[in-house]
């Protein structure tokens, strides 16, 4: 459904260039609810503006269904744009209009009848939760309300794409938990694209099917949430299964071992010493469902009175579905 | 008491009065129009074409720009009207009467408008804009449709302003064959020394402006939602 080829974007500036986004590469599968993560200054601004030409990317391609959003006039761009809803950060609600007369507001740029847009509108607050409220203004509308008219004036033209630029961003825990399953549910229903984009792992963990992490311009990691989250060494594995706060561990091996489904009902420390003359200490542990799939996360501390073989450790945890990641090794065969 | 029967038998006050008056309300109200259509189309344009706006027209917003600067700081509206006769002159045919004095007052008031104009657009969160955008609005459509409504409050508080401006020039202008009120306070007052058209004339434009303000305020109230 959206493409990304070789995307980047250079703002020049008198002493030096920025290059805020660095030769993307990018593909969302017709359905697919996509996360991109990253820190602040990492270009996830710089990208959504350039998802919808907001700004010009400075090289590359932005292919939405089958179009090339940088290839075309600024008239086909309108109309391709009219195929993307965007959700903001704040909203960014006209405050002279009244609830419904925002969300019909794609609507006026196709002329549709005055009777049609309120119609839709009604609809869609319905959609969003919001009936009851289509004639008062944003201003008399707490944070998440106004969110939610945001989110049904991006459903108003019947996109194919939803983009969201820090949707929750600004909402307190609760809010942020009804519009991310606001979210889900739109998306499910209408059966939309999702890109959201976010610093917030929580955002990724409760909503996203696909994540990419974004760092200094560039996309460093990227893939199906339950793949990622399951390689141990994957940046996005350690902040999507954080292991809880725990004591140092010293042992002669020490490693973090992931695993998903099925292996989450291996027992770990037995199952290493069973194959192994090493005793396995759990020095923390993280069992988690992201999706609808099962996670283990544990750091283990092993301990042997001879050199230990960290090839058989590692075959043992391969046969049973683990990745994993060494993290001290004093006492372990050269 | 007696002072208060003069006042009421006062022959100027009784035809000369309202003659003026109505001179005055023509004055301020063509050139009002015509600055808030002038002055308005030249506001947008500065906001549209300035570095980082909609359309930015680097030559386009620095010429309209110093021109304005220009007009509404360094050259005094006395001097400007003077300066102005002989293109009134050429314009419309006279520099002579009310019609004659709108021109000055427009050329006078637009550009002063137009940057308050500027002002007020610039308040309009950009986001709203991106929103607009993103929903394939055009770049006209985003003046009328998110600019200008967005920014209603402070454009009607800039043509009270304006407005309150233009009174007090049309009384200069009035000096130099504008009439209205300037004109009868001049004549009367400052050449006859009739004291009584003098105060009447200042009780006039105390109660007019306070009226123009009272009811800015009040539109204002009633269009703004923020
Ligand atoms: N208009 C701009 N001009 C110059 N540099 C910019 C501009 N916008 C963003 N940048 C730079 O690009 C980088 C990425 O910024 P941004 O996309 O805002 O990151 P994020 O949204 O992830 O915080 C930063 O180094 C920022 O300073
Ligand atoms: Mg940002």
């Amino acid at each position: 459904m959206i493409s990304v080829r070789e995307l980047t974007k250079v703002y020049r500036q008198p002493t030096r260039d920025v290059v805020a986004i660095d030769d993307i590469n990018l593909d969302i599968d017709d359905g697919e609810i996509h996360g991109i993560i990253g820190r602040s200054g990492a270009g996830k601004s710089t990208l959504v503006r350039c998802l919808t030409l907001l700004d010009r990317p400075t090289k590359g391609q932005v292919i939405v269904g089958s179009q090339d959003l940088t290839a075309v006039s600024d008239t086909k761009l309108r109309n391709a744009r009219r195929r993307i809803g965007m959700v903001f950060q704040h909203a960014n609600l006209l405050s002279s209009r009244t609830v419904a007369e925002n969300v019909a507001m794609p609507l006026e740029i196709v002329n549709a009848k005055k009777a049609e847009r309120r119609a839709r509108a009604l609809e869609l607050l319905e959609l969003v939760g919001l009936q009851g409220l289509e004639d008062t203004y944003p201003a008399q509308l707490s944070g998440g309300q106004r969110q939610r008219v945001g989110i049904a004036r991006a459903l108003a033209a019947d996109p194919d794409v939803l983009l969201c630029d820090e949707p929750t961003s600004a909402l307190d825990p609760n809010t942020t938990d009804d519009i991310l399953t606001l979210i889900r549910s739109v998306a499910d229903r209408l059966h939309l694209t999702v890109v959201v984009i976010t610093h917030e792992m929580l955002v990724v963990k409760n909503l996203c099917d696909s994540v990419s992490l974004l760092e200094a311009g560039k996309i460093v990691e990227s893939g199906k949430l339950s793949e990622v989250a399951a390689d141990v060494n994957s940046q996005l594995s350690r902040s999507l299964l954080p292991l809880p706060t725990h004591q140092p561990v010293t042992a002669d091996l020490v490693i973090e071992v992931v695993g998903k489904a099925d292996a989450v009902n291996t027992p770990i420390g037995s199952t290493i010493a069973a194959e192994n003359p090493v005793t396995v200490d759990i020095a923390a542990a993280n069992i988690e469902t992201l999706g609808t799939t099962r996670f283990a996360h544990y750091l283990l501390g092993i301990n042997s009175d001879q050199p230990i073989n960290l090839t058989g450790i590692e075959a043992t945890l391969a046969r049973h579905g683990f990745s994993v990641r060494v993290r001290a090794a004093r006492g372990v065969q050269a | 008491m007696n002072w208060f029967e003069e006042l009421l038998n006062n022959r100027a006050l009784e035809t000369a009065l309202p003659e003026a008056i109505w001179e005055t309300v023509v004055m301020v109200g063509i050139a009002g129009v015509a600055t808030v259509v002038i002055g308005g189309v030249i506001g947008v344009i500065l906001h549209l074409t300035r570095p980082g706006g909609l359309v930015p027209m680097r030559t386009l917003y620095a010429i309209l720009s110093s021109i304005i600067v220009n007009i509404t700081r360094s050259i005094p509206y006395a001097i400007l009207m003077v300066a102005l006769i002989p293109f009134t002159q050429w314009l419309i045919g006279s520099s002579i009467g009310p019609i004659a004095a709108t021109v000055s007052l427009t050329i006078a008031t637009a550009p002063f408008f137009a940057r308050l104009v500027e002002t007020s657009l610039r308040e309009v969160p950009s986001g709203t804009v991106d929103a607009a955008q993103v929903m394939g609005m055009s770049n006209g459509q985003i003046v009328t449709k998110v600019f200008l409504p967005e920014a209603l409050p402070g454009l009607i508080s800039a043509i009270t302003n304006t407005t309150v401006v233009l009174i007090g020039y049309s009384a200069m202008a009035g000096l130099i064959g504008g009439g209205g009120l300037g004109r009868l306070a001049y004549n009367y007052g400052y050449q006859r020394f009739d004291s009584q058209v003098m105060i009447v004339t200042i009780i006039v434009m105390v109660i007019g402006v306070q009226l123009i303000q009272w009811i800015g305020d009040k539109i204002v109230a009633a269009v703004d939602h923020r």
